[in-house]
Parts: structure tokens; C-alpha cells; sequence
């Protein structure tokens, strides 16, 4: 919907009253968008009344559309709604892509049917990951960073709406410029509210585009993996992480050394990330920190301020200043005991598995999590708090590995951090497995002396070639 | 256990712990730094590696490299020695077959260590297939350890001479053996082994000259029998018929001069045979006269032959990196770019001490005991003596070549004095026995006294029975023990030398270098890797970036960007473009760059730490070799300032101060020293003011060791842009 034309609008939606029948009224409709986390949220808070439009058409009311548009809709961490004097969650069903509308159509269901000229207020939810554009394209070292936003002054809803106002809070006060031609609008601190708009069409939309000052680096990870290995054999669970961290404010125009040296040393340089830290625990031993190129040798550990942890700070091959990506590798073993239970009861083992570093905190593109359990793990059963795209139980064939060890791999997009809660796993494994390896491995050796003592007592020549008396000794 | 087993289990202990030695004198550069490729070279052969392993033999070997020489791209399989890719990426195959699944980079940076270990054996093969398993172990520990060996062999440093010194000796020693024996099967491994050397380095035209010299010189000396014709025959043919298999070899032993005097020798060995055949039938005085003439006119014929289609060209002329084999001043006339390269110097008497040590001193006294009684083997030896010490004269990185046989020589000096000098007929028994029992920590030491210890029985055994009852006096003894403990500890001393050498000047990665700080605590100082990486995040993937060509194979290696010119140097004339661009002045230089599609430029300076190895310094060698292409653009004098000197500062010549490589390098260096700081890698003033218009800076590395920039792109209307004034 680039080129919005008002006048299409309407005049479609003249053309769909004969065809659909809206018997849904919203009452009051208030939009909230916050642009100042890691992902992008909508709360919608809808009145919804179920009002006699055409009286041959009574009957009551179990579900209540919602659109989302196509741009968003590939970058969904996760759509909700709930009834909001109860709190309880509905369900949402998709109904594909609206080719009229140019939009994914989902319906909302209501618990209990909605009966004619009753109301329900509910609540639709949804976050996605989508970075600010920054305007403009290229800036100097330390200049201030704009963004830019382009959004629906209305809510676009396929029912009339009564009264409506949408509230766009932005990541700073330092507002540019913005649509103040749809009157009313007024600015407050960071939140700009575009409304109340009364007795609104359906379908209507009225593009806004908003330019603003963010004070904080936009920065996300493109691709996150995390690898944990448990070894029962050398009581290790193995972390490693692979991190792709995009700088996404403008481009800067020119680099120079120089002036970076200068605003370090006069407190920092904007839009920059220096380091990173993370929280691992206390036990960790092979800490490491490489890229695709080799180990990468700046990195230390300190004292955390969380219990039984200790912060290790990995400071980028070069500062990732704005516009700039950075990747890299991070790891380290620690002791299995402290995430593996063992239930008696039941003969199976329960694992932890720290799902995200912590403290870290942007949004993530591409998420994925494997859990790679010992091999002979039988009965796996996992119980992961958080939505997924994908969970797959493949082998993989580490050292000396032949029947594989079971992986679980779990895949998520534009990912929320602050949603991703440790996973638990459990299985059934028996301690016999741990002899398989070294007998193998003690097979073989045998197995390749034994062969060597039979080829050297085979001979080998056609005729003996008697070597002492050719070779010229004396 | 039988005295002969006894033995034979002591000498494998012995081998097993030279080859633990020869591996683990490797490994400081992974201990200290990390497991990483070194250099330029190695960093090519990892990529192939790479390449072969993600993709298959068959797309190996018809690699067209687009990402190198843009724009006119390389023909990588055909233009390279597969042995070492074919042989790591073999190794990382089966270990992964097996459940080892390892890093291909590991196998990389480890191959040369386990395959130095190798070596020894090797040496000690052929040191007892000449003369006797003593020297074989004094030959195969001098080889383990010697530092003339260990500077291409590291850990990391993965390069064709890391297989390829095994399997020169390896190949040497089963031609030995098959010469000794006569035996086809020899021969034919002594082929095998001889391709196998061929894919690997292209150092193998040394043993192809080599063993026809050894057979010539067999002939000479009238030790002509059936053994030789078996041997040479065998291994010319099917060694000849392998070569060719290799495409970057293909058909040149038909047509190179350094391949005509393996195929001389091989006519002139059937001539021999047949004349052999003929003195069998015809009477001996007859014979004589028919052959002398004959043998005369066909070297004769044979030399005009080979002296006419050298100078029609029918013959490809010697290339100039074996005209600079004869004289030494060749290159630096004729082609600089190899003169340029510091590893094909002339080598400096303290190169071959620092390298050799004491071997230096045994080598001599080996090849003054090989002399005394001439076998076969020991004419090879004497040969291979004589040539290698000329080569490693003339060129530094030779030496490599001449370490094997200083080991094998001064294994056998060493052990032939100790027989001597070891001769204490009492206590020899006891000692034996005693140090059997006596667990000992240090490895090395035990070592050496397992060697005195076999050396002591073996003379027992033997002198006894020549001179059953001499009894030595006191005096004799003491100056025996005293001479023996002298040595034993200049040995000792070799010892100690060779580790110091490695840990000190061979165990530097070059792409990471260290520093101390004023508290001694080492810091890391890794600019290259920062600059490539930053390249690999930030630059589009098909970015172009210019720099001279050092750096090329780092480049593509390090940064997967796609490079002008690199360490392959087969194309002179690019070479020389880019030395133009750097000497030009901005205007111009920007026109060429733009011509040539380049997206990024980067510098090495080394002023700001005092890194001598920067693009400054090697600027002199880029306007020499740019001089040979491009007489009337580049001119060496101009570089220099009133003095005569290599300035870089406020008195520099208007040609270096104009030049873009002085710019690149020094653009806004003085706000960053002071305007009276100091360049340290050249302990001179860096210049005041350095304007720069048609370039702009994104990238510096943090100790302004790798300097990154971007040809300013033209505005709308397509014109360049301004200049300042």
C-alpha cells in the first residue's frame, strides 16, 4: 500500500458492502505502537459490539477479523489476543493471504459467541522485528543518528469504527518532523497520538511517516546459534555460540582513525559498539573467542554481579561503529552436574539448557538452538517455554561417534530475547554406554598391531634377495 | 632377548622419541600464538585445501579462480603442485572417516611437523643404507632439530617444502637401495615417490638432475653394471610418464633444458648397455676403440643437438630463477621481482651458522669418511654434498636442501668419531647395563646416552675382534673421556642453539605478531587480521582491493575478496601496473585505478610501531620492477631527495611526495604523532602535511599497521573530483 489513494479506498469499500456484511461495530479502538524496544509492538484495545446492520443477517458473532500487512507479516516474532476483563487468551486462526486487501487475514475467536448488541473488549498483540530505517543514509562519526517510520495513522480494520486513536511512542523526544496535516495530532514527550478520529470506514488508512532521534545504537543479531554438548563421559556441557551482530544505524560516510582516537579519548564514541558481555558461569573453563580467521585476543573475564557467574567481556576485532557487522565465536565448558539432574524415580536425566546468554539484548533475526545429547540417549522429551518455527531430532557424528548423537535443533525467527527461557530436555541413558568408545577404541589399536604383525611375517619378495652380501660394508 | 633384538627395539625407542622431538620443537608458534596458517604462501595452499575439501577433486583441478588476478582471473589447477592439498585433504578424509572429525585448518598447520618427523626417519633410512644405523640415529636426530629444516616446517607453516624435504630423502634413499640392489620394485617406488615429489614442489627438478648426475658419474668412473641400467631405466620412465601426469609439468620434460640431462643420461645409458652387450661378443681390444670413438661423437652430437634447439627455442630456455642459480646478480638486473623477494638472496655466512650450528663443523668430517671408502651410495652423497652446499650458497631458502645432507654427512662424522673416541673396553659393558635401569626425566639426555650406549656395543662387537687386546693407559683414557664429553656437549649445544633458533626467529606466524610491554606482560598485535576481517563484514562481497602483492594471498585467504595481484606473481606486467599506481601521482593514478575497477587500496605502514616489513620500504623494489615494464613513467632516481637518500619526510622528493603511496601511507599520520614525530620503522620525521583528493579513508587498523581506502566515486555528471590546493 506505497501509493495510497483515499479515494480507492472508499470506493472499495462502497463495492464490498454489497458483497460483506458488516455486522461488527467497533466502539472504541486505541493502537499503541512502542518503537522503543529491541522488537516492534502493537497493542490493539478494541470495544467490539455486535450491531444490527442488516436485520436479515442476526446472527451472532463468533470470530472478529484482523489484517496485517505483508511487510510485516514475514517478521512476526508472535501475534496474541486476549479479552481484556478476563485476561483470558483467544484463539487466532490465519485465513491466508487477502488478495483484496493486499493483506494476511486472521480471526480472532471469541470464548462465546457474540449475540446481537452485546459487547467484548479484546486485546490483539503483536511484535515483530522490523529495524528502523535510518535517514539519513550516511552520517559522520559522531553525528546524531535520525530514523524514520512509516505507519498507519489509523488502524486498519475491516468494521466501522466509532472512535479510534493510535499512539506511536518513539525511542526519544527529538522528533524532526511528522504528519500533523490529520488533524488532531498532538506530541507529548515521546508519544505522538494521531486522534481520536471519529466515525472512521473501514479499511481506511492514512500513511504517516515520522523522523526521530534515537539516542541508543540499533543493533541486532542477524544469526544467533547456540551449540550445547553434553558429554557424560568428561562430565562437560559444552556451550558455543555463533553471533552476527549488525550495527544498523546509517552507513558512516568516511572513517578515520584519527578522529575516532580523539572522541575515545573524550568519552565515547556515538553509535558505537565497543564490547560485549555476557554472564557465563563461575565453573567455565576453554573460554574462547575466534572468528571464521582465528582466535581473537582481546577478550577477559571479571566479577558478575549474578551469584555463581563471572562476566566475560569480548571486545570486537574493531569497534563496530554505525553502519558496520561484526561475527564471531564464543564458548566454554563447564560442569555437567551443575545442569543435568538425575531422577531416580522416573531413570532419566533432566537438563538445563541456558537457551540465551544473558545480558545481552537485542533482537535477533535468525534464532537457533541444538542440543546435541551423548550418544545411546534414548526417550528424548524436551519442553521449550517459548514459540518456535522448527524442532528437529537429527544425529550428528562427533569424535569416534558411530550410531550418532541425537540433536535437537530448534529453529526461531525475529526473536525477542527477553523471551527465551531456559529449555529443558530429558532422556534416558545408561553408563554402559560410556565403555562402548574406549573398547572400540582399544579394538582397534589391537586390531591394527595384529594386522601389522601378520604382514611382517608374510614375505614379500619372488626371489630372496640376499641384501647383506650386495651391500658394500667393508 | 637376543643382543640383535635387544637392539632393534632400542633404535625403534630412539626413532620414536627423535620423531616426538622433531614434532614438538615445532609447535611454539601454537603454543605461544594460536593454530594458525603463517605467512603469505601457506595461506593459498589453505584456501585450495579448502576448496578441494568443500568441493571434490574434480572441480580442484579445474578451478578457475576468478577472485585472483581480476580481471584476468587464474587457472588454479593448472597453475599450482597439488601434492600438499591432495595429501592434507586425504588425511582430513580418512581421520574423518575413522571418527576423528577435525578442523581441515588443524590438519593443515600440523602436516609439516608430523611430516618433519618423517623426514628423520627418512634420514635415518638412508644414512644406514649407506653406511650403518649409528650415524643413521646421530643423522635422523640432527634432522629432527636442525634449524635449517625447522624454518620451513613449523607449525603453520603449510607449504609444499613441508611434505616435500620427506620425500627428497625418501626418494634419494630408495633410489639408493635400488642402485644397490638392482631391484625393479625399488625403482619403481623410487618413480612413485619421485611423482609424488613432483605434484608436491617444484623442487623436484633437483632430483631429476641429481640421479642422472649420479648415473653420468657412475659411467665416468667405469662402475657401469646391470643394476644401474635396471634402476635408471626403470625409474626415468615411469618417473618421466608420471610427471607429465601433473598439468603444471605436463610436456615440459620433453622440451625445458632442466629435464635434458635425465633424458641424456638415459640414451647414454642404453648406448652403454649396448656397448656392454657388444664387449661380451667382440674382443677386448677392438671394443675399446670402436666404443671411445663412438661414446665421443655421440655426447658430441648430443650436445649440438641440445646447444641448436636451445637456441632455435624448439628447447624452452632456462627460466630466470635458474639463471640466478648461476649468477648471482642476474636477477637483480633481469628480473627484480625475484630479486625482490628476500628468501632468493645470496645466503650470508651467518645464515648457514645460524641454521647449521655445529653440523657446519661434522660435515666435513663426514664427507672426509665417506671418501674413504667409495660405494655406490657414497659417490650420490658426495655429489649431492658438492651441489647442495652451491645451491644453498647462492640462493637463502636453498639451504633447505642442503640440511638434509649436512644431517646425514655429520651423522656420520659424529658417529664415526665416537667409535673411535668411545673405545672404553672396561667399562663399556657396565654402562650399558646401568643406564638400562636408570629412569631419567629429560628425554633428550637419554637420548644421547642411548646413542653412546649403542655405539659403545657396537664397537665393542667390533673392535674386539680387530684388536682383540690393546689395553688403553690412563693418559689415553682421560684424553678420550675429555674429548668425548667435549663434543658430547658442543652436540648438546646444538641442541639448545636449535631450540633458541626456532622459538626466536622461526616460530612467527607474520600474520600476528607479538610485542612486550614495559611491564613484560605480551601483547597480541593482530592489524591484519583486524583489516581483513573488517573487509569480510563490511565491504560487498565482490569488492576489488589493490594492494601490492604480499598481500594478495592473505587477501583472498583471510578477507575472501577478490585481489589484483598476489604472491603467485606470473603476470609481470600487472605486477608492474600496480607499482605504477603507487608511484603515480593522485591524478593519474586515480585514472588507472578507476580503469581497473578497484573498490578499496590497502597500505602497510609500520612507522607508528616500528614494523620494518611496510609497503614504504618494499617502494624502491615496487618502482624497480614497475621501471622494467614502464621505462618512461617510473624512474628510480626520482624517488630519492637531493642526498641521494630515501626520504619520507618535509625533504622528500617532489616524486615520493606526490606519490600515492607515500600519501595512502602517511595521510594524516602527523595528527596522530605530532608534526615533529617520528616514523620509527625508518627513524625519520613523518612529513608535516599530506593532502590527499582523490581518496578517502575507511579503514585504519588499530595500530595503523593496515591502512584501507576507496577511490572517491565520481559525481553525477561523471567528473573526478576536486582538488585541492
Amino acid at each position: 500500500m506505497k501509493f495510497f489513494n483515499p479515494f480507492f479506498c472508499v470506493s472499495a469499500y462502497l463495492f464490498s458492502a454489497y458483497v460483506t456484511t458488516a455486522v461488527v461495530v467497533n466502539t472504541n479502538v486505541i493502537k499503541d505502537i512502542d518503537l522503543t524496544k529491541p522488537l516492534i509492538t502493537d497493542t490493539i484495545r478494541i470495544v467490539v459490539t455486535n450491531k444490527i446492520e442488516d436485520s436479515a443477517n442476526d446472527k451472532p458473532i463468533d470470530k472478529y477479523s484482523y489484517f496485517i500487512e505483508p511487510r510485516i507479516f514475514d517478521k512476526i516474532n508472535e501475534i496474541q489476543a486476549a479479552e481484556i476483563k478476563t485476561g483470558n487468551p483467544l484463539k487466532i486462526s490465519s485465513n491466508g493471504f487477502n488478495e483484496k486487501w493486499n493483506a494476511y487475514e486472521f480471526f480472532v475467536h471469541f470464548a462465546s459467541p457474540l449475540n446481537l448488541g452485546e459487547k467484548i473488549s479484546i486485546k490483539i498483540y503483536t511484535s515483530y522485528f522490523e529495524p528502523l530505517s535510518p535517514q539519513p543514509n550516511e552520517i559522520a562519526l559522531n553525528e546524531k543518528a535520525f530514523f524514520k517510520w512509516t505507519g498507519n495513522a489509523y488502524v486498519f480494520l475491516p468494521y466501522s469504527t466509532l472512535k479510534q486513536k493510535t499512539v506511536i511512542k518513539l525511542p526519544s523526544s527529538n522528533i524532526a518532523s511528522y504528519n500533523n496535516t490529520l488533524a488532531p495530532v498532538s506530541v507529548k514527550n515521546q508519544e505522538i497520538t494521531y486522534g481520536p478520529y471519529i466515525d472512521v470506514l473501514p479499511h481506511f488508512k492514512a500513511p504517516v511517516t515520522l523522523y526521530f532521534h534515537m539516542e541508543r545504537t540499533q543493533i541486532y543479531i542477524e544469526r544467533f546459534t547456540r551449540k550445547a554438548t553434553v558429554s557424560h563421559f568428561s562430565n562437560v556441557f559444552g556451550i558455543d555460540d555463533y553471533t552476527n551482530i549488525i550495527n544498523a544505524n546509517p552507513k558512516l560516510a568516511s572513517f578515520s582513525r584519527v578522529e575516532y582516537l580523539i572522541s575515545n579519548y573524550r568519552g565515547g564514541v556515538k553509535n558505537a559498539v565497543g564490547k560485549l558481555s555476557l554472564n557465563i558461569p563461575s565453573d567455565a573453563k576453554n573460554v574462547y573467542f575466534t572468528d571464521m580467521i582465528g582466535n581473537i585476543s582481546s577478550s577477559e573475564i571479571s566479577k558478575s554481579t549474578k551469584p555463581n557467574m563471572k562476566l566475560l567481556k569480548l571486545t570486537p576485532r574493531f569497534p563496530i561503529l554505525s553502519g558496520w557487522k561484526f561475527s564471531c565465536n564464543y564458548g566454554y565448558d563447564s560442569s555437567l552436574s551443575n545442569f543435568l539432574k538425575f531422577d531416580k524415580s522416573s531413570n532419566t536425566y533432566n537438563l538445563k539448557v541456558q537457551a540465551y546468554p544473558d545480558p545481552i539484548e537485542t533482537a535477533i533475526k535468525e534464532y537457533e538452538l541444538s542440543i546435541v545429547l551423548p550418544e545411546g540417549a534414548k526417550n528424548i522429551k524436551y519442553n521449550i517455554p517459548f514459540l518456535t518455527e522448527s524442532v528437529t531430532i537429527t544425529k550428528e557424528f562427533s569424535f569416534l561417534d558411530f550410531s550418532g548423537r541425537p540433536k535437537i535443533l530448534i529453529r526461531k525467527l525475529n526473536v525477542d530475547p527477553m523471551t527465551l527461557n531456559d529449555v529443558v530436555v530429558s532422556y534416558t541413558y545408561s553408563n554402559l554406554q560410556l565403555l562402548v568408545k574406549p573398547i572400540i577404541a582399544a579394538g582397534l589399536i589391537f586390531l591394527i598391531a595384529f594386522a601389522c604383525s601378520i604382514i611382517s611375517s608374510f614375505e614379500v619378495t619372488l626371489t630372496k634377495i640376499n641384501a647383506k652380501s650386495s651391500k658394500n660394508k667393508n | 632377548m637376543e643382543e640383535s633384538k635387544k637392539l632393534y627395539l632400542l633404535k625403534i625407542t630412539i626413532l620414536l622419541l627423535i620423531s616426538v622431538t622433531a614434532i614438538s620443537s615445532r609447535l611454539f608458534s601454537v603454543l605461544r600464538y594460536e593454530s594458525i596458517i603463517h605467512e603469505f604462501d601457506p595461506w593459498f595452499n589453505y584456501r585450495t585445501t579448502q576448496y578441494l575439501v568443500n568441493n571434490g577433486f574434480y572441480e580442484f583441478w579445474n578451478w578457475f579462480d576468478s577472485k585472483s588476478w581480476y580481471p584476468l582471473g587464474r587457472v588454479v589447477g593448472g597453475t599450482l603442485f597439488p601434492g600438499i592439498m591432495v595429501t592434507s585433504a586425504t588425511i582430513y578424509k580418512i581421520l574423518d572417516k575413522i571418527g576423528l572429525h577435525v578442523d581441515i585448518r588443524d590438519v593443515c598447520v600440523f602436516l609439516a611437523p608430523v611430516f618433519s618427523s618423517l623426514t628423520a626417519i627418512a634420514t635415518y633410512l638412508i644414512t644406514n643404507e649407506v653406511q650403518d644405523s649409528i650415524a643413521g640415529l646421530f643423522a635422523a636426530a640432527f634432522m629432527g632439530v636442525a634449524p635449517g629444516y625447522i624454518s620451513r616446517s613449523v607449525a603453520g607453516s603449510y607449504d609444499n617444502e613441508g611434505i616435500a624435504i620427506f620425500l627428497l630423502v625418501f626418494t634419494f634413499y630408495l633410489w639408493l637401495k635400488s642402485v644397490r640392489t638392482g631391484s625393479m620394485f625399488y625403482s619403481c617406488m623410487t618413480a612413485l615417490f619421485y611423482f609424488y615429489m613432483v605434484s608436491a614442489w617444484g623442487g623436484y627438478v633437483f632430483i631429476i638432475n641429481m640421479i642422472p648426475l649420479h648415473v653420468f658419474t657412475l659411467l665416468l668412473m667405469g662402475r657401469y653394471n646391470n643394476d644401474i641400467y635396471v634402476s635408471y631405466s626403470t625409474f626415468y620412465v615411469i618417473g618421466t610418464l608420471a610427471s607429465m601426469q601433473i598439468p603444471f609439468v605436463g610436456f615440459q620434460p620433453t622440451f625445458t633444458s632442466e629435464h635434458m640431462a635425465s633424458l641424456g643420461t638415459f640414451g647414454l645409458l642404453q648406448i652403454f648397455a649396448f656397448a656392454n652387450y657388444l664387449n661380451s661378443m667382440i674382443p677386448q681390444q677392438h671394443f675399446r676403440n670402436i666404443f671411445r670413438t663412438f661414446l665421443m661423437a655421440i655426447i658430441a652430437a648430443m650436445f649440438m643437438v641440445l646447444f641448436y634447439l636451445t637456441s632455435t627455442k624448439k628447447i624452452a630456455p632456462w627460466t630466470g630463477r635458474f639463471y640466478s642459480l648461476w649468477d648471482t646478480g642476474y636477477a637483480k638486473i633481469h628480473v627484480p621481482i625475484i630479486a625482490s623477494v628476500s628468501e632468493h638472496q645470496p645466503t650470508a655466512w651467518s645464515q648457514f651458522f645460524m641454521d647449521l650450528n655445529i653440523l657446519m663443523w661434522l660435515f666435513p668430517v663426514g664427507l672426509y669418511f665417506i671418501f674413504q671408502k667409495l660405494t655406490d651410495s657414497q659417490i650420490f652423497l658426495i655429489l649431492y654434498a658438492v651441489l647442495g652446499s652451491y645451491f644453498a650458497g647462492v640462493m637463502v631458502r636453498l639451504i633447505l636442501t642442503l640440511t638434509p645432507i649436512v644431517c646425514i654427512l655429520s651423522g656420520i662424522g659424529a658417529s664415526e668419531f665416537y667409535k673411535v673416541f668411545l673405545n672404553f673396553k672396561e667399562s663399556a659393558p657396565k654402562d650399558s647395563d646401568e643406564s638400562n635401569k636408570k629412569p631419567n626425566t629429560e628425554p633428550q639426555q637419554q637420548k644421547k646416552e642411548l646413542k653412546k650406549k649403542v655405539s659403545a656395543q657396537n664397537i665393542k662387537s667390533s673392535k674386539k675382534s680387530t684388536k682383540p687386546n690393546s689395553p688403553f693407559d690412563p693418559f689415553t683414557k682421560s684424553i678420550h673421556l675429555f674429548v668425548v664429553s667435549v663434543v658430547t656437549l658442543m652436540l648438546i649445544m646444538f641442541q639448545i642453539h636449535s631450540t633458541w633458533v626456532t622459538s626466536n626467529a622461526y616460530s612467527s606466524p607474520s600474520v600476528v605478531l607479538a610485542s612486550y610491554d614495559q611491564k613484560g606482560n605480551k601483547i597480541i598485535i593482530d592489524d591484519f587480521r583486524e583489516a581483513y576481517n573488517w573487509l569480510t563484514h563490511n565491504t560487498k562481497e565482490d569488492s576489488k582491493i589493490m594492494s601490492w602483492w604480499d598481500y594478495g594471498y592473505q587477501l583472498a585467504g583471510l578477507a575472501n575478496r577478490t585481489t589484483l595481484v598476489d604472491n603467485n606473481t606470473w603476470n609481470n606486467t600487472h605486477i608492474a601496473t600496480m607499482a605504477k599506481i603507487f608511484a603515480a601521482d593522485e591524478e593519474t593514478g586515480y585514472e588507472i585505478v578507476n580503469t581497473l575497477d578497484v573498490d578499496y587500496l590497502l597500505v602497510v605502514y609500520g612507522g607508528i610501531l616500528g614494523y620494518s616489513g611496510d609497503d614504504i620500504n618494499k617502494f624502491l623494489w615496487m618502482i624497480r620492477i614497475g621501471q622494467g615494464v614502464y621505462p618512461n613513467d617510473l624512474r628510480e632516481e626520482k624517488f630519492y631527495d637531493s642526498n641521494g637518500n630515501y626520504n619520507i619526510g618535509d625533504n622528500a622528493s617532489p616524486a615520493m611526495r606526490s606519490s600515492i603511496m607515500h600519501k595512502l601511507t602517511y595521510y594524516r599520520v602527523s595528527d596522530f604523532v605530532g608534526v615533529d614525530g617520528m616514523d620509527r620503522a625508518r627513524q625519520q620525521k613523518v612529513p608535516s602535511k599530506v593532502t590527499l583528493d582523490y581518496f578517502e579513508e575507511v579503514f585504519t587498523s588499530s595500530n595503523w599497521m593496515v591502512r584501507l581506502y576507496k577511490p572517491k566515486s565520481p559525481d553525477i555528471l561523471g567528473r573526478s573530483p576536486p582538488k585541492s590546493i
